[in-house]
């Protein structure tokens, strides 16, 4: 056994997710001409936006799956970087929370925390320390980013409601945690004068 | 009926929340006439009661019934009793029987009496003309039946000097149990305002005597300092009805009662909590009052809408509650409130006016805006109208009434619903965060475990908390108000969808409270002060905590 097989048998797995994705014409039909939400202009690079989502994908070779656990043990040098860097382009912010090379240090609190899903109030230890990062990295699925317009153009009444009511909870709280950060800031500048 | 007593005893049956002073002054009175009498915490089975009554054969049984609506569960445990074969002599005091007694006595037919208002003397007599074998139906401020009629006695007059009764019994309590031993004490009775909802002064004014009597703070300290350095008890439940009632002289009565603790040496090592209206608090009386330990202060805010304080003659303003906010905000004194945020006269503008006021007044956190709907009890002004305007519905345990305008029936119907657990339950979040927001702001040197921050935290928990209901209560009330109730009882969409809005939130932000209650509380400096005992993850509804078993 070795570590070449292992890694030939990596590779073909991945040629055959890559063969997968590039017949898979439905994807095709997500290249329709709604504009992306106006962050996305902002922040994608103008040689990409000629570019097919398709391509945008096989350029970055996704895995589909989840790498298996013993890659990350086996894998050396620049094969590790380049697989934590494809964890990292599948899970753009989320995941990259906290850095890899934190999480033999993470409590299993903060993993539960951060997985647990929907947007939690960061616990009082880490409002401590708290980055704008750290709370915009908390919205599900990663960055903070408006629902694409299809996305919206097809819900029904009841469930633009119920986005409503999320959006003022979200405010509620947010409104919140404004206030919370900002007396702590208050009192740290007034510690600071003293 | 004749029942011949020996010199034992009494059983005394009643919920033991918060000490229950009501029967422990009672017993303690019987016993100091002579009579053995033990407690015994009421519960809705009432197979231990009919074991301990046929095993201990009592001669007298005396129930105290606090909550109006759980006179049927009392019926059925007395009437257990009498199937059983308890032969006693059952007697029922509290506020519902002393008004409403006819109605008691007809639907529970295994009582004998009750004794209306004030019962300490009256429970004394009872028993020395029961044990003497002697006609006991002309004691004075009892009720009885006699055939289908029933007979209600002349009123006595009320106990004149409180401190001639005995301090309240309190040896089966065992306070220990508790992380944070907490014990109730009372320094005055009654109430001279006249608020359309409250019984207080009705039960008082019955007897024809002053609207409120006081302790002398002497006595009132001298009792805390007993209890503190016997049992070990370091916070305090002021139990009176307006610990600040009286103007100039009931600041000054209160604030000797904080200068005695403060003489005893025990401020940081004991706190108190009062409950008071918001214009009777004044800056220098709380610096003085928590000086001496107070920690906490209830308010009856009871209403925000100009209005709605009018029609519960409450003789205040909103903005007289909003400095009192303001003021104890600076102060850094934890305080909670009562809130009724309909009642019936409401229209939807003061709800509105209500639920904006919550805003203003607690927005920030600093308390749990829990809100409910007025309530017309036995004995309250508010009763007496609506029967006369036709108005009152439900039956006499279980009052009820219709808005004026039928869709704030439906608004309150869905606000039953959507909050319920929130504001009603052990697992709610009002009555987790209030519990937490009292640790947090506890004044106690030693056993405060919450960190400047922690306070903060707690604080931001409970703003979420009162943010989402508001939101929620806002846009409930609005979409009620523009939709024809045709169309709202037949397409409920709308408000299923915010009840359950709601409550995703509340069970998001539960986790957080959990989250964070248990962070603190694993602190390698967070010790339990209930040596020996664990810690079982629950919020406890009840500072009391009896030993197992009856204890004379």
């Amino acid at each position: 056994m070795s570590s070449n097989i292992d890694l030939n048998s990596i590779v073909q797995r991945l040629d055959r997710i890559e063969q997968k994705l590039t017949r898979a014409s439905v994807l095709e039909d997500l290249l329709n001409p709604v504009d992306p939400p106006p962050d996305d202009w902002g922040r994608i690079r103008p040689e990409l936006l000629g570019m097919r989502l398709i391509d945008l994908i096989k350029k970055f070779r996704i895995p589909k799956g989840d790498p298996p656990p013993f890659d990350a043990v086996r894998f050396q040098g620049n094969i590790l970087q380049e697989r934590l860097a494809e964890v990292l382009q599948r899970n753009p912010g989320w995941f990259t929370d906290p850095p890899p090379d934190d999480f033999l240090n993470v409590r299993v609190l903060d993993l539960i925390r951060r997985y647990r899903g929907g947007f939690t109030d960061p616990a009082p230890d880490d409002i401590a320390n708290i980055r704008l990062r750290d709370l915009v990295q908390r919205i599900p699925g990663g960055g903070f980013t408006d629902p694409s317009p299809e996305d919206i153009g097809r819900l029904t009444q009841p469930e633009l409601e119920a986005q409503l009511h999320k959006i003022n909870s979200e405010l509620v709280r947010l409104k919140s945690l404004e206030r919370l950060i900002s007396e702590r800031l208050n009192k740290a500048a007034k510690a600071a004068s003293q | 009926m004749k029942t011949q007593i020996s010199r034992n005893s009494i059983v005394l049956v009643g919920f033991q929340d918060q000490d229950n002073l009501g029967l422990r002054y009672l017993m303690s009175s019987v016993q100091q006439a002579g009579f053995d009498a033990q407690i015994v915490t009421y519960q809705s089975n009432p197979e231990p009661l009919v074991e301990l009554a046929l095993k201990t054969n009592p001669p007298v049984i005396g129930f105290s019934l606090i909550f109006q609506y759980m006179a049927p569960d009392f019926c059925r445990v007395i009437q257990a009793l009498r199937d059983a074969g308890v032969t006693a002599h059952i007697t029922m005091g509290g506020h519902y029987p002393s008004f409403d007694y006819a109605e008691v006595l007809r639907r529970i037919p295994g009582l004998d009496s009750i004794v209306r208002f004030e019962g300490e003397p009256t429970l004394v007599e009872l028993m020395q003309k029961l044990e003497h074998g002697e006609d006991w139906h002309h004691v004075r401020g009892i009720a009885y039946r006699k055939g289908e009629e029933v007979i209600a006695t002349s009123l006595r007059p009320s106990v004149e000097d409180l401190d001639t009764l005995p301090w309240p019994n309190r040896e089966d309590i065992d306070y220990q149990v508790h992380e944070l031993p907490t014990a109730s004490v009372l320094g005055s009775r009654g109430c001279p305002w006249d608020c359309t909802f409250c019984s207080i002064r009705p039960f008082y004014e019955a007897q024809e005597g002053p609207l409120r009597r006081l302790r002398r703070p002497e006595a009132i300290v001298e009792e805390m300092y007993s209890i503190h350095r016997e049992r070990g008890v370091p916070v305090f439940l002021f139990q009176d009805d307006d610990f600040l009632a009286g103007g100039q002289r009931a600041r000054e009565w209160a604030c000797k009662i904080a200068d005695g603790l403060v003489q005893k040496g025990v401020p940081g090592k004991v706190a108190f909590k009062i409950s008071c209206r918001s214009d009777e608090i004044r800056e220098d009386c709380m610096r003085q009052l928590m000086a001496g330990g107070l920690t906490h202060v209830y308010m009856g805010v009871e209403n925000g809408d100009p209005q709605g304080l009018i029609n519960m003659s409450k003789r205040i303003k909103p903005e007289q509650h909003l400095v009192a906010g303001r003021l104890l905000k600076k102060l850094d004194l934890s305080f909670d409130f009562g809130f009724m945020v309909l009642d019936p006269y409401s229209t939807f503008e003061m709800v509105r006016n209500n639920i904006n006021f919550l805003d203003t007044f607690v927005g920030d956190g600093w308390a749990v805006a829990s809100f409910c709907r007025m309530l017309p009890y036995a004995g309250t002004p508010l009763k007496t109208k609506l029967e006369k305007e036709n108005r009152l519905l439900g039956t006499p345990f279980e009052p009820d009434y219709r808005f004026l305008d039928p869709k704030l029936d439906f608004f309150y119907d869905w606000m039953l619903e959507t909050f319920h657990e929130r504001n009603f339950t052990n697992r709610g979040l009002c009555h987790i965060l209030k519990s937490m927001l009292f640790e947090a702001r506890l004044r106690l040197t030693d056993r405060q475990r919450f960190t400047d921050f922690d306070r903060s935290y707690v604080q931001h928990l409970t703003a979420v908390c009162n943010g989402l209901a508001i939101y929620t209560l806002r846009t409930a009330l609005d979409y009620i108000e523009a939709t024809p109730l045709s169309e709202l009882e037949s397409n409920p969409t709308f408000l299923k969808q915010l009840t359950l809005n709601e409550l995703e939130e509340e069970q998001r932000l539960m986790e957080n409270v959990v989250d964070f209650y248990w962070s603190v509380r694993q602190r390698p400096d967070f010790v339990s002060q209930a040596a020996g005992l664990e810690t079982v993850g629950a919020f406890e509804n009840t500072w009391t905590h009896a030993q197992p078993g009856a204890v004379s």
